[in-house]
């Protein structure tokens, strides 16, 4: 029965849409009779309206302030493109030798191709494997049972929304207290919206910097008032390299929950010798892509980038050094402060883990 | 990122949808002339860029009702907006002096975009009145209704938080605070609408 007792109740769950048809009948028939009860409805959802507008309303306002205050992302580029003086060659008088040149560079390029393809057919097996995780086929069971829990939950539409499209996952870890967040390149690339699972709720974030060529990006969270903790961070981001045979830890997003690796620095040059990584003997799933690769004192000494796949213990992980070069290639107006000097200092690795724990995020991507 | 082109339309629905590329792009369409305009009306940058975002948001909100239909292109409706903040921010500054220089020319197309101007001051005021009204309702019903309406938190989260035997017991509570909510928004004196 519809009464003036529960006529909020009704109007909830009328704003949700969760009414069936019947139900829906009843509601009318009832309004229709009874003034008092509509003008009480009116007012409810008068009520309910406001809250959810207003929240729409702070929402589209964070977006537009984080976008304001990202001037390089829109500023429009005043210089004019270079007129570019014309030298054409005249084509006709050349065509014979162009004709040559090019049959020639043709030939020898597929000669050099069966040759380099003969060689490289045992190469091939050990390949570099970047670790972002695919989504689509893990997020079912997960999200069905939270959102059956879940169903009177306001946002319930829009987070569905979300686990539906996300993609691709990750992992990140805040870098300072204001909401900066690092991960790898190729696990926001090309994105049209990142989410960050944070123990405040997933928060919406854009990329404030990136570095193909190393695979960091930075993240900023866009809501601006946002803070991780009301402390500072547990941990630094170092500043030199480590040396081959340090004892290494990680905690990364595999899954959903937070999975923790350890294990050592076995070469101080990455895949292909790439003197910005360091190879790492410790295992690493896909997803996570982005962890912080600690040392045994609690300093973020690398980030894991990706493995070889024909072996699942060599992981690839770039030096912070390429992360502290492109923080410090960011505009004077979004400097970021790195936190230098350990907290967490040497006690036990369980207790270390779960100071940190609280900082490091799975990202989700669509 | 990836895009660089957009449409109208495509804009519309990305800044409904909360998409920050449409930001973006509005920001690089639009951004420079329009703070070019109100610097040289005598404004300042700061002033720009309020103007700036409040039109946006006042778009943002068209752009969501169902019944919305852009009737001209998306510059034209957004530098009249804008305009119209524009002086209405001016008025609001020095109350006694008018602002008509071209009102004479605008006057005519502005007609349709102040009916939308005046529904988002209307609802600006809505907003006051609501944190007002909460903030009269005291505690624990000021925190359990923000939780639920604002924080999007669900009723389980809330039966912890607020110490409830269960999630029933929370949302009888909440509904009873929301029907207190209600009588102090519409006693305060607000217009009911229609």
């Amino acid at each position: 029965m519809i009464s003036e007792q529960n006529i909020n109740e009704w109007a909830e769950r009328y704003f949700q849409s969760e009414l069936s048809e019947q139900e829906m009948k009843q509601l009318n028939e009832a309004l229709d009779a009874d003034e008092v009860l509509q003008f009480q409805w009116d007012r409810t959802i008068e009520i309910l309206n406001v809250f959810r507008s207003g929240n729409e309303r702070k929402d589209i306002r964070n977006l537009i302030q984080s976008v304001a205050a990202n001037p390089a992302e829109w500023a429009v580029d005043n210089t004019p493109p270079n007129n570019q003086t014309s030298n054409t060659i005249p084509f006709r008088k050349y065509l014979r030798v162009t004709a040559a040149v090019a049959s020639l560079v043709l030939c020898s390029s597929l000669l050099t191709y069966t040759v380099m393809n003969k060689n490289s057919g045992s190469v091939n097996l050990h390949q570099y494997q970047s670790l972002r995780r695919d989504l689509e086929h893990v997020k079912d069971s997960q999200s069905k049972i939270i959102d059956s829990l879940n169903k009177q939950k306001a946002k319930d539409a829009a987070s569905q929304q979300i686990d539906e499209s996300a993609l691709y996952g990750g992992t990140g870890f805040a870098i300072s207290n204001d909401g900066y967040i690092a991960t790898n390149y190729h696990v926001v690339d090309g994105a049209n919206a990142i989410y960050i699972q944070t123990s405040k709720g997933d928060k919406k974030a854009f990329i404030v910097a990136r570095e193909p060529k190393s695979d960091i990006a930075i993240l900023k969270i866009e809501d601006k008032d946002f803070k991780f903790s009301k402390s500072s961070l547990p941990y630094s981001i170092s500043k030199s390299a480590s040396s081959i045979g340090q004892q290494v830890f990680s905690i990364g997003y595999p899954k959903d929950d937070i999975v923790y690796n350890q294990g050592y620095i076995s070469c101080q040059k990455g895949y292909d010798g790439d003197m910005e990584s360091y190879q790492l003997e410790m295992t690493a799933n896909p997803g996570q892509s982005g962890s912080p690769v600690f040392d045994r004192a609690g300093n973020v000494i690398a980030v894991i980038t990706g493995k070889q796949s024909n072996t699942s213990g060599t992981t690839y992980a770039v030096q912070t050094s390429a992360l502290i070069n492109l923080v410090q290639s960011l505009p004077k107006s979004q400097h970021i402060v790195l936190q230098t000097g350990t907290k967490v200092g040497k006690p036990e690795r369980t207790e270390q883990v779960n100071k940190m724990k609280d900082f490091v995020f799975s990202i989700k991507v669509n | 990122m990836t895009k660089v082109f957009y449409t109208d339309t495509e804009l519309l629905e990305g800044l409904a949808s909360g998409d920050r590329n449409a930001v973006v792009t509005l920001y690089k369409l639009y951004h420079s002339v329009l703070t070019k305009w109100i610097l040289s009306r005598g404004g300042l940058e700061s002033d720009a860029e309020d103007v700036f975002q409040e039109a946006l948001v006042v778009i943002f909100e068209k752009a969501k009702s169902p019944e919305f239909c852009l009737t001209c292109k998306l510059s034209t409706y957004l530098f009249a907006i804008s305009k119209r903040l524009w002086f209405k921010k001016m008025e609001k500054a020095a109350p006694y002096r008018s602002f008509n220089e071209e009102s004479e020319e605008d006057e005519s197309r502005f007609g349709a975009y102040e009916e939308d101007l005046d529904i988002h001051l209307e609802k600006e005021e809505q907003f006051e009145q609501l944190g007002k009204a909460m903030e009269q309702l005291g505690e624990p019903c000021k925190s359990l209704l923000h939780s639920f309406y604002v924080d999007g938190k669900n009723m389980q989260e809330i039966a912890v938080q607020f110490h409830y035997t269960n999630a029933e017991n929370a949302k009888t509570q909440k509904y009873k605070c929301l029907t207190r909510l209600k009588k102090i928004y519409f006693s305060a004196g607000i217009k009911v609408k229609n």
